[in-house]
């Protein structure tokens, strides 16, 4: 494809997307500077797969791609082995200390950057965007079955990262 | 922390709004990165047709000037008296081969920061190679200075990267910050590799003898192949071989391609830095300062980024470029460019893979469906074998692990340019001979190491396909061992059988019958 025709997509697709994908973003990071270096790996993959998001599976490709963004995001903010470094996150030093509802959210958050992608999507569509099951089954392509189980196995894996962040914090 | 929990928080993410100064930030960074992408990043994909043969060592030294002819040394302003920035990025876009020598220092994602060498080469024609060396770690308590009075590189309070939980500031000095402290590169260089030597096995004393790994792409196939070179006896020879989804070219070529990092530094506002002396060439320098400037090889960043080069006041060159990323959160990010070598032509088998023969492919991923596909080895060897023959009326590949590489260039020779049709045929000819490859390497893979220590037995595997052809009914084209006195063989006819180790050394040594 001509680097013109390219281009002329890219715009078009950043156009139709930048507020979808501003709304996911923001909400997964919570965070400026996380958010913006997510923005710009999202662009980079929407200038990457721009073929792909002119196509009728647009919808699909460009869940995986803010996903994928803010995991990049993430990892660059805790590291590649999944620990928070001590002087970016506070952390608990006494476990019976009750945390406070903001640190749950980013646990939550850096929990939902380290999931698998599939069960990423899904728990994106499902409660932070508020989707039906059908809604979601049809992005993720799969049943609507599929798609409650997808979302289960994500909730389990998202509760037992929360496991490990705590222990780890102890 | 419970299920519900979990489900609550997350609905109240969901409902938060996005606060006005963060679609102010979104828009602003959405059109950021728009400019970025300008019409003059785009590349030529190169028609590449090799007619040379593999001739250099895969550990090729640096200095390559014996091979390489032309180097311009005219053209400058014509009195002397300055530079001419107006043309510098047009002039150098038209010469067609450079080889520029990089120290990085980058941040190794909260592992601390790594301080490496790579030499790049670079041709129109022929693609992009790049050759790196073991370099040193460094942690929080370094210090990486990049001094402009003397243009120096100089690493303060190091301690080899012992605690990698951090990573390495850097900063660049002034004349007025004087006096200098901390090594010089080089020197922290050879410290380091006196440590690996003392604790891994010497190999030599000088930055260029500790080669890693060496990366080549090829831009007419979409190929990206690495070889690695480790100390590690376990990963020593392994090969991986990468079939690049289109628009990762670009992005390659334009990370590596000095010619296009100063055509795109010079289309931003820039301040003059006036006249210099780098290694005794006189120079002048220009200097951009901002935030996310979209300058390759930079990364994408939101950070305050600086970025510095010199040139020939003689020839218009460049002779040094500078670029680093100041980052707090995820680490500075720095590369220096030096002993730049501008040339019209290039010996080609410089860009060509020549690999020892207990090399071997480890792993092929292809893009399918937008997924990477790792390919299974199979047992498919003779098919492998019988495609790459007639793609190249009756050859065999030099070695097994470049098979992919050789047999995709066959047929861009043959077929020419890219279509989608031709791409899924060369995604065919990719798995084919990919099985036959990889086949190969787990024959020479074995035995397996643990732990560092060779385990298991030793398959014995010898491979002749630079010098053996279809028409060679009766010379051996690949063996290995199957039992304590049996081999099987491949003939150049790709005929099998299993012969005794003595009829082995017959086959093999047809002259001491």
């Amino acid at each position: 494809m001509k680097y013109s025709r390219r281009l002329e997509i890219f715009r078009e697709v950043k156009a139709r997307h930048t507020g979808f994908l501003t709304s996911v973003l923001w909400k997964l990071t919570s965070d400026r500077e996380i958010f913006t270096e997510a923005l710009q790996y999202a662009l980079l993959g929407i200038w990457q797969n721009v073929e792909k998001l002119n196509s009728k599976k647009a919808g699909a490709y460009i869940y995986r791609i803010a996903l994928t963004a803010n995991s990049k995001a993430w990892r660059n903010r805790i590291g590649r082995n999944g620990q928070i470094s001590q002087a970016q996150v506070s952390i608990d030093k006494d476990p019976s200390d009750k945390v406070s509802e903001s640190e749950l959210e980013e646990k939550v958050r850096l929990a939902v950057a380290q999931l698998p992608a599939k069960q990423a999507r899904a728990i994106v569509m499902r409660y932070l965007e508020q989707q039906s099951y059908k809604d979601v089954a049809e992005k993720l392509r799969c049943s609507e079955a599929g798609a409650r189980s997808n979302v289960a196995r994500a909730l389990a894996t998202l509760k037992s990262k929360l496991a490990t962040l705590a222990k780890r914090e102890r | 922390m419970n299920g519900e929990n979990i489900e609550e928080i997350l609905k109240n993410l969901g409902s938060e709004d996005v606060p006005p100064d963060v679609h102010k930030i979104a828009e602003e960074t959405a059109e950021s990165f728009s400019k970025t992408l300008m019409p003059s990043r785009q590349h030529l994909l190169w028609r590449t047709i090799m007619k040379s043969r593999i001739t250099k060592p895969a550990a090729a030294a640096v200095i390559i000037i014996a091979v390489l002819i032309g180097v311009y040394r005219s053209g400058g302003s014509i009195d002397g008296a300055g530079v001419l920035w107006g043309q510098v990025a047009e002039k150098i876009g038209r010469i067609p081969v450079v080889v520029y020598r990089r120290t990085v220092i980058q941040p190794q994602g909260g592992l601390g920061s790594a301080i490496d060498r790579q030499v790049v080469y670079l041709s129109s024609e022929y693609g992009i190679r790049r050759d790196e060396y073991h370099g040193g770690g460094l942690s929080r308590r370094d210090e990486v200075s990049i001094d402009t009075s003397d243009h120096k590189i100089r690493v303060h309070k190091f301690d080899f990267g012992e605690r990698p939980g951090s990573v390495a500031r850097v900063e660049i000095k002034d004349s007025t910050q004087s006096p200098k402290q901390g090594i010089e590169i080089d020197e922290y260089f050879k410290l380091w590799l006196e440590k690996q030597s003392a604790e891994r096995g010497k190999r030599g004393k000088n930055w260029e003898d500790w080669l890693q790994s060496s990366w080549y792409i090829f831009p007419a196939e979409n190929i990206w192949f690495i070889v690695r070179h480790p100390l590690s006896p376990k990963h020593r020879g392994q090969c991986f071989c990468k079939l690049l989804a289109d628009e990762k070219i670009p992005q390659w070529h334009e990370g590596m391609d000095a010619r296009e990092w100063i055509k795109q530094a010079l289309s931003l506002d820039y301040k003059q830095l006036g006249r210099d002396n780098i290694d005794g060439i006189e120079v002048e320098g220009v200097e951009i300062r901002g935030r996310n400037l979209g300058i390759p090889p930079l990364p994408r960043r939101n950070d305050e980024m600086v970025v510095r080069f010199w040139v020939d006041i003689e020839t218009d060159l460049p002779v040094r470029y500078e670029a680093v990323v100041f980052s707090e959160r995820s680490g500075d990010w720095a590369i220096v460019a030096d002993q730049f070598q501008w040339h019209e032509e290039v010996d080609p088998s410089i860009f060509e893979p020549n690999l020892p023969g207990d090399y071997f492919l480890a792993n092929v991923t292809v893009p399918k469906d937008g997924q990477k596909v790792t390919i299974k080895e199979g047992a498919e060897l003779l098919d492998g074998l019988r495609l790459f023959a007639e793609l190249t009326d009756g050859r065999y590949p030099n070695s097994m692990p470049v098979a992919i590489v050789e047999g995709c260039k066959a047929f861009t020779k043959k077929h020419g340019g890219q279509t989608e049709e031709l791409s899924e045929k060369r995604l065919e000819i990719v798995e084919t001979l990919a099985s036959s490859a990889l086949f190969h390497g787990k024959l020479v893979n074995s035995p397996k190491y643990v732990a560092g220590k060779p385990v298991g037995k030793d398959n014995d595997v010898a491979y002749y396909g630079g010098r053996v052809r279809v028409e060679d009914a009766d010379s051996v084209l690949l063996r290995w061992k199957v039992s304590d006195n049996q081999y099987r063989v491949i003939y150049g006819d790709l005929n099998t059988e299993n012969v005794s180790a003595e009829r082995l050394a017959e086959l093999e040594n047809p002259s001491s019958q």
